[in-house]
């Protein structure tokens, strides 16, 4: 395969991946979000994938598989099966800001990201190009959506979108051992399995996981 | 060999504590395992006075003088908050074995992963060993299993997971950096000290941001710092200790470890920014610490604050180092001194709230005592050793010409001093009615005596190892 059909692959995957995080800010239903999540998560493996044959990396190889299992396999299925009655109901989540003003704020912060990541392109190799600034655009749409999210869950989902942003950028940049690129996949599993347990107890407890109405710690509220 | 023996105990111990029986196996377990891990953590560090460096797995782990500095902090503290917890977690969940059993588990993973932190010698470990402290942290933060509790679990893990991603992407974009340089070098913080200078500066540039956002709202930098006041006040008064006296810390660790990678960026201020962000925080904190009515709050802003002069003394140059580095050690222990006297009043009183508490010194003159000892610790009043570690982060800063940020930066302290006397002189002399006094439980008493002595030999005379690791560790900051 030629490298620039490679490029193009992997610029649509990115292209894929900037407009997932662009609908998971607009999305409001948690199971929704969940198959968002999801997609990123398969389109950060394809990106791994295209750049493992460019390069001929065992490692990348490695871990677009670990990404795979873990992010669309093993995650969601944790999330749902723990979680049923969140994913079931249909009902739209609160949040800080209107979705329209959302989404210009997300152009923005974009535009900020290629602005951030100019700078690092030029001296290197063009999947760098490509993934940093797209990278960078997930990780800061994703400190925002969940920053304007007040419910417990789709901060959680936010939360793994950031992850993927991360990784995103990290791909690209990262030559590291299988070590690493394992224990950070087995991370993200760990996270969710804490996570998880924790959000139950706090629904099991408080009866709600709407934690911008979960007020007990102000200065004024302490007993 | 026996830096490997310093996570390794504690991980031993909390599978013992987990074995169905009473849990006082629990409890000798732990305590063995801290206390060995001290002994071991001593030794490392007279090993590493002696050659500079101590190599236990080349290129995986191994200890120099910041890392065993770090280490001995960490396992005195594990001593005296697992002495503590005996009392304290002996009150809090009587009558409930599997409950105190899985607290001293959970305690020994966290701590065995507080351990982890300094002792790995590459970068990517050590940001998992980090991400680890929060997730075995969290549901000791969560352990009284009430509403703030779980709410204040929830935001700790929230935030600080997000801070760590951010960071893990600064880490690797250093791992890029010292890739570009040359394929072939080892991906430990050695190469990259030494790889800096020829990294390209944009790369380095754009890890410095991440790695201080991601890693600073870890160690509570204003104004990434509000999920900490939630956390170090809900948890059980022993994980507060080990929250604020030393797992802060440790990740500031981190930062401070990467300073020398960060000042090779030419043209770059890297020091600036941490002057800068410092001193945010402990002006930030100050004025927050004026308007507390929660005495655990109070303590927790005192962190912020902390972390602060910290972070602008290292901001001062080499000296500051130096400085940031003692204060760093003194802050750890008079600020788990301070969580175990405020522990003994919450267990006295049953309340957090300042304005309840009234007139502790009719009470019980033992816990007024340590409460008032450790507010004047924590302010730096002498003879305790954080009146010398803030005098020579002062000095430091006039040494190194920056008179305007020793004005402010000695400002904001004179209010941290307020805001924390103020509410604990009332405390302790104001008028009301005294309680009824129920009796400390002997170990809680005896981990407030323990962790006086420290604080107080330690501002009466520097013995030479600590000084001279402290000068090591300040060299390996600074480049």
């Amino acid at each position: 395969m030629p490298i620039s059909l490679l490029h193009g692959l992997n610029a649509l995957a990115a292209a894929l991946f900037l407009i997932t995080t662009f609908m998971f800010l607009a999305s409001r239903q948690t199971a929704a979000s969940l198959s968002l999540y999801v997609r990123q998560g398969l389109l950060l493996s394809a990106s791994a994938l295209v750049q493992a044959y460019a390069l001929h990396s065992l490692d990348l190889l490695l871990f677009a598989v670990i990404t795979v299992i873990a992010k669309a396999v093993v995650i969601p299925w944790m999330l749902r099966r723990s979680l049923a009655p969140s994913f079931q109901s249909r009902r739209e989540a609160e949040l800080a800001v209107s979705v329209p003003t959302s989404l210009l704020i997300a152009i923005a912060v974009s535009l900020v990201a290629y602005t951030i990541a100019q700078p690092l392109g030029g001296t290197m190799p063009s999947f760098i190009a490509v993934n940093l600034p797209v990278g960078l655009a997930g990780l800061l749409i994703s400190i925002y959506a969940l920053s304007v999210r007040r419910e417990a869950l789709p901060q959680f989902l936010s939360l793994l979108m950031l992850d993927n942003g991360v990784f995103f950028a990290g791909v690209a940049i990262a030559t590291t051992s299988p070590v690493w690129e394992l224990a950070a996949a087995l991370e993200a599993i760990i996270v969710t399995v804490i996570v998880a347990l924790l959000f139950r107890a706090i629904s099991e407890r408080i009866g709600t996981t709407h934690v911008g109405r979960l007020s007990g710690l102000r200065e004024e509220g302490s007993r | 060999m026996i830096i490997l023996l310093i996570p390794l105990l504690p991980v031993l111990a909390a599978l013992l504590s987990l074995i169905p029986v009473r849990p006082v196996l629990a409890r000798a377990a732990t305590l063995a395992s801290a206390v060995l891990a001290l002994i071991a953590a001593v030794a490392v560090a007279l090993q590493v006075a002696r050659s500079g460096m101590v190599t236990t797995v080349a290129g995986w782990v191994g200890s120099d003088a910041l890392s065993a500095l770090l280490l001995m902090l960490q396992a005195v503290l594990a001593v005296t908050a697992t002495l503590y917890s005996f009392g304290y977690i002996g009150r809090e969940a009587a009558e409930d074995d599997v409950r105190q059993r899985t607290y001293y588990a959970n305690l020994n993973l966290f701590i065995a992963s507080l351990f982890l932190v300094p002792i790995l010698l590459q970068p990517a470990l050590t940001w998992v060993a980090v991400e680890l402290t929060t997730l075995l942290s969290v549901f000791l933060v969560g352990f009284n299993r009430t509403a703030e509790g779980l709410e204040a679990a929830w935001k700790y893990a929230i935030l600080t997971i997000m801070g760590a991603t951010v960071a893990v992407l600064g880490i690797l974009l250093l791992l890029y950096g010292l890739h570009s340089v040359s394929a072939g070098l080892p991906q430990t913080w050695a190469a990259l000290d030494s790889a800096a200078p020829r990294m390209p500066p944009d790369v380095l540039k754009l890890a410095f941001i991440l790695v201080l956002v991601g890693f600073g709202t870890k160690v509570g930098l204003f104004p990434l710092h509000t999920w900490l006041p939630d956390a170090h006040s809900q948890a059980p008064s022993p994980v507060c200790a080990l929250l604020s006296g030393v797992e802060v810390g440790t990740v500031l660790y981190v930062i401070l470890r990467l300073m020398p990678v960060f000042e090779a960026i030419p043209g770059f201020p890297a020091r600036d920014w941490l002057l800068a962000f410092g001193l945010l925080s402990v002006g930030a904190a100050a004025f927050l610490l004026l308007q507390v009515k929660d005495f655990k709050r109070m303590l927790a802003y005192s962190t912020v604050e902390h972390m602060g002069i910290i972070l602008t003394a290292v901001g001062f140059g080499s000296a500051g180092s130096y400085a940031g580095l003692y204060q760093l050690m003194t802050h750890g222990l008079a600020k788990s001194f301070a969580f175990y006297a405020a522990g003994a009043v919450l267990l006295l009183y049953r309340t957090r709230n300042i304005a309840e508490v009234r007139g502790l010194i009719r009470t019980s003159p033992f816990t007024a005592t340590m409460l008032l000892a450790s507010a004047l610790a924590i302010a730096g009043v002498p003879p305790f050793a954080v009146f010398l570690s803030e005098f020579s982060v002062l000095r430091s800063g006039l040494l190194a010409g920056a008179g305007w940020a020793v004005g402010l930066l000695g400002l904001f302290i004179a209010i941290a001093f307020i805001g924390v006397m103020r509410p604990v002189g009332r405390m302790v002399f104001g008028d009301g009615t005294s309680v009824r006094a129920e009796r400390l439980p002997r170990s809680v008493i005896l981990a407030l005596t323990l962790s006086v002595i420290p604080l107080l030999a330690l501002g009466l005379y520097t013995p030479p190892l600590l000084h001279h690791l402290l000068a090591l560790a300040s060299s390996a900051i600074t480049r």
